[in-house]
């Protein structure tokens, strides 16, 4: 398939990598030139397919309790070797090692814009933490199954890479489906061709489910997790810098932020005093928003963005202040993952600000 | 920004999507497309409303919780 071998290179830590046992958790990287321990089966399975060139290895304590600085290293140490395939473990249900192993992939699939692939146990907390980044081979929790666990991450692997369709090594274009290729589901909802359609696919699953029996959905439920309440605002409420953020898609007419009316990825900061005074003109907004019927909020945009009653309850004094930002994005078929990022960055915001408390509105 | 540690109030029409989400402080709107007003109502009748929604999100900003709730004007879900 390939006129070259691909250039690999394998992650592992120190007790595969031949270092030592728990006493040696805590080294840091170092790099050994061709395979070890695994990589000697690795290298046996992938053949003439690719060499590995080098291994990197790292104990499992500084990894885990360094994650960021340590990725950075290994990307320092990596780069050199010009790698254009890379495995990590297989961690199995070693959980500091699994974390290290999907953080690597990672970092090293970002930065070099190659395949990166682990292969990990279902119950190691580096499954959840990187599942949706980086192909997680299912692995047994035993190492006995070292050899078959390989296996299957060089066979995603050479899928990845292949350009058999003619696809871009991240494309993913011949990879199967998570249960066909033996890796965690990454989220990613595909296009495919069936001969059947949704309403004739819908009711078969409909038929066996109310039958009782085993079926397979087509569209995995993302498990959120559990968040635990922050603790209220404590101060007086006289006292309360509020901020106003929506995901209801408010703009001002033209959208300047560029915020899409489906699959969103940005938000936008607006000044209240301008974007919505109190002798405000419908005229002036637009909502970026295809989910949901704009023509009330439009008519009068404190329908959702309650600036009117912030702005009285300031001036009466049972609020302290009214943030003077209002914060702007639509929540449309949105990636929950960016979701999550534009929280981070407009949660930033207010807490320069010294906002004490939000109101989040939603359509 | 819950996960993070600090207080917000979702209002919604749809609490069910916010809690599946892990917000745990989530107050009931009063509808998809008007979710702090009501065009049945005169404007002033729909300003009074509105300014119940609000000083019920502050309300419970105010609150101290151990797990997710989903609070109506009156009281809990």
């Amino acid at each position: 398939m390939n006129q070259k071998k691909l250039r690999v290179m394998h992650y592992m830590n120190q007790f595969f990598g031949q270092e030592g046992h728990e006493d040696r958790a805590d080294m840091k990287f170092l790099v050994k030139e061709g395979p070890v321990g695994p990589g000697l089966a690795l290298q046996k399975i992938l053949g003439e397919e690719g060499e590995i060139i080098a291994t990197i290895i790292c104990g499992d304590n500084y990894f885990a309790e360094n994650i960021h600085k340590a990725s950075e290293e290994a990307v320092k140490l990596i780069g050199p070797y010009a790698p254009n395939l890379f495995f990590a473990g297989p961690a199995f249900e070693a959980g500091r090692y699994g974390i290290a192993c999907g953080a690597i992939c990672k970092i090293v699939q970002e930065r070099f814009g190659i395949p990166a692939i682990t292969g990990i146990s279902e119950e190691n907390p580096g499954v959840e933490l990187y599942r949706r980044d980086v192909y997680i081979c299912r692995t047994e929790r035993s190492a006995l199954r070292m050899v078959e666990s390989l296996s299957n991450m060089a066979n995603l692997a050479l899928k990845l890479i292949s350009k058999e369709k003619g696809s871009k090594l991240v494309s993913g274009e011949n990879i199967g489906r998570p249960s066909e290729d033996g890796y965690f589901s990454r989220g990613v909802v595909k296009n495919e061709h069936t001969q059947k359609a949704t309403a004739e696919r819908a009711i078969d699953i409909l038929l066996v489910k109310v039958q009782g029996k085993p079926f397979q959905t087509e569209l995995e439920m993302v498990n959120f997790g559990v968040i635990k309440p922050p603790a209220p605002m404590r101060k007086n409420l006289s006292l309360c810098q509020i901020a106003l953020i929506s995901d209801g898609g408010l703009v001002p007419k033209g959208n300047p932020g560029g915020l899409k009316a489906r699959g969103n990825l940005v938000w936008s900061g607006y000044e209240i005093e301008n974007f919505l005074p109190e002798d405000f003109s419908s005229a002036n907004y637009e909502v970026a928003h295809t989910g949901y019927y704009s023509a009330h909020v439009l008519a009068n945009p404190n329908r959702l963005v309650p600036a009117d009653i912030l702005r009285d309850l300031e001036k009466e004094g049972i609020i302290g202040k009214l943030h003077p930002i209002f914060y702007s994005t639509s929540g449309n078929a949105t990636d929950y993952k960016r979701c999550g990022e534009m929280g981070e960055e407009i949660l930033k915001e207010l807490k320069n600000k010294g906002v004490d408390g939000a109101i989040l509105t939603s359509t | 920004m819950e996960k993070a540690g600090f207080p917000i109030v979702n209002i919604t029409a749809v609490p069910e999507v916010s809690t599946m989400l892990g917000l745990t402080r989530v107050l009931k709107g009063e509808s998809i497309v008007n979710v702090l007003g009501n065009i049945k109502l005169s404007k002033e009748q729909e300003k009074r409303l509105r300014r119940k929604y609000v000083l019920r999100a502050l309300e419970i900003l105010k609150m101290d919780i151990k797990e997710k709730q989903v609070f109506t004007l009156e009281g809990k879900y």
